[in-house]
């Protein structure tokens, strides 16, 4: 499979695929096992990946100090069994965009491991459109004191599309923080079911713990289930949960339609509103509107 | 011209009667002013003409030139005409004001003819200017973070921009300081024309300094139960409500609600009563 044309034409752009734009990343290791990227020194620009079934081990790593940004755009054509290492050494930060979508419905499953060392701090962000059945397994892993995670997941799912997920943050040092926010959205007859489980384990005095989750059905027939969990064996934290599914806020909505937006325009205002932070980052790239028609696109249920 | 007429409107929420048995008429060029105290249903029956889904018309009729409104949805009363400035408008995170108010420009339009951005971003940025709201206001998100003057403000922006043909302002003067009251009260007096009929919802005599009204109407228990000119105004400001007690022939504005409690012996009654 070979990447649509907006893609391979994005500068710079490292096709995880194709060992000739391998050649743009300064540390890069490639086997049987996949591709082992890593980022031995600050950029200023965000370095792009393309990454599709081909490759079904993918492993990023920050050095320590370093200060990175990554784009990801995950596009598959078929059925894809993926794994996706993150890991951070001291002091490294990333910030990650993840964008992930599919040219057809397939089967397709990730497992996220993220791994970060002390004081090293993650703000990752998943944009996530794939239609048939998807399963992602997140773990995280807070290992040095005072690593920070903040991570935002907008995950829109239409026609009879079904995603599983499961969540899994570990603070397995003190003063670790890890923030997570899961918006999503079903419409038609999609199904969603994540559950999120937070863990401090003992002895991790000072961390944090929060997790929100939003979830919209925009259908009779969609459904969306969370199950947010918090295991915590330590007095001196601050952890908090929640979960809320409905339909579009009744407020909200009439508001706009108090201004003439029809019912599905002010619909789609509203959810523009949660995707704008997620489209953000790939205005530079020149494929916000070919991802935010994506999203509108699943949002009507085309 | 346009012309609202409200006529023998009974509303409820939850099974409680709010209004019970509104008349009004509003003439384009005509503003009304409805006072009364807390919780006599002033805003109710803003939201009700909007057509807010949470009220239940229980009789009655609403009309715009002569059409009647009782069950329109909400959008297509707006792009009739009617507009509502709320009381406390929502905050949409995420949807720039600018692309907010363009899309309810846009929808107005026929369906043969596009929005010409050109001229409305200079249409957007002189009322903006009008209304003193800073020049970052386009790209922030609707009402978010937005201070409660602001908030107000930007109700009258949208209604300059949109311009309705029957307006229901509630409580536009609420949050304002004395700067912003006269701001807001010296936009909304120049939009007065033949074409536009105006309902303004206060407690206060300060903002009908600034918005002169043609008819003062007091909302007691859901109902007008006095209708005047300007004279009521100074009237309320100076004296409040009390004095309508003596006529109305009420101790109290606010109703009491049937207390029911449902104790041991009631629910052995209950019980008693289904198993016999």
């Amino acid at each position: 499979m070979s990447f649509p044309d907006y893609l391979t034409r994005i500068p710079n752009v490292v096709d995880l695929s194709q060992p000739n734009t391998l050649q743009i990343v300064p540390k890069v290791q490639v086997n049987d096992q996949g591709v082992h990227v890593t980022i031995p020194r600050s950029t200023k620009q965000p370095a792009v990946f393309l990454w599709n079934q081909k490759i079904s081990q993918l492993t990023l790593h920050v050095s320590e100090g370093v200060a990175a940004e990554v784009i990801l755009l995950r596009v598959l054509s078929g059925n894809a069994k993926q794994s996706f290492q993150i890991q951070l050494d001291s002091d490294a930060s990333l910030s990650l965009h993840e964008a992930e979508w599919n040219l057809r419905a397939s089967k397709t499953s990730i497992q996220r491991r993220l791994t970060l060392q002390k004081s090293a701090r993650l703000e990752h962000q998943l944009l996530s459109s794939l239609e048939g059945t998807s399963e992602s397994d997140f773990f995280l892993d807070l290992q040095g004191a005072r690593a920070e995670y903040a991570g935002e997941t907008f995950l829109v799912a239409s026609g009879e599309s079904k995603a599983f997920a499961h969540q899994r943050l570990e603070h397995h040092a003190k003063s670790s923080v890890s923030n997570i926010q899961n918006i999503l959205v079903a419409s038609e007859a999609s199904d969603l079911d994540y559950s999120v489980n937070g863990f401090i384990e003992k002895g991790m005095a000072g961390s944090i713990c929060r997790q929100q989750n939003r979830g919209v059905i925009l259908s009779p027939k969609g459904s969306v289930r969370v199950d947010p969990k918090l295991y915590i064996d330590e007095y001196d934290v601050e952890a908090g949960h929640g979960a809320a599914i409905g339909q579009i806020d009744e407020e909200q909505l009439f508001y706009l339609l108090s201004r003439g937006l029809t019912e599905d325009e002010a619909k789609r205002l509203i959810l523009s509103g949660y995707t704008e932070q997620f489209l953000a980052p790939y205005e530079a790239l020149e494929i916000r509107s070919r991802l935010e028609q994506r999203i509108a696109n699943r949002l009507k249920g085309a | 011209m346009s012309k609202l007429e409200l006529k023998n409107l009974v509303v409820s929420v939850e099974g409680n009667t709010i209004l019970k048995g509104i008349n009004l008429t509003v003439n384009g060029g005509e503003t009304h002013a409805i006072m009364g105290p807390n919780g006599t249903g002033k805003s109710t029956l803003a939201q009700i003409v909007m057509g807010h889904p949470k009220y239940v018309i229980e009789s009655g009729e609403i009309l715009l030139d002569g059409e009647l409104m009782n069950d329109l949805p909400v959008d297509e009363r707006s792009r009739k005409g009617i507009f509502l400035g709320m009381q406390s408008p929502v905050e949409v995170p995420g949807v720039t004001n600018f692309d907010f108010v363009k899309s309810a420009v846009s929808v107005r339009l026929p369906k043969d003819q596009h929005l010409r951005i050109g001229r409305f971003i200079l249409q957007f940025e002189d009322a903006a200017k009008e209304l003193s709201m800073g020049s970052g206001l386009s790209h922030r998100f609707l009402n978010q973070g937005f201070s409660g003057g602001e908030k107000k403000r930007n109700e009258i922006l949208q209604m300059k921009l949109l311009k309705p043909s029957i307006a229901f302002l509630d409580e536009i003067d609420s949050g304002l300081d004395v700067d912003a009251l006269r701001i807001v009260g010296e936009n909304v007096t120049k939009m007065k024309s033949p074409n536009l009929g105006m309902v303004l919802i206060t407690h206060y005599q300060r903002l009908l300094d600034y918005i002169e009204p043609d008819f003062v109407h007091i909302m007691i228990r859901g109902q007008i139960v006095k209708t005047g000119g300007k004279e009521l105004i100074t009237k309320i400001d100076q004296d409040g409500y009390d004095w309508l007690k003596a006529e109305l022939g009420v101790t109290d504005f606010e109703e009491k609600q049937p207390q029911y409690s449902l104790g041991t012996c009631a629910t052995n009654t209950a019980v008693n009563s289904v198993t016999k």
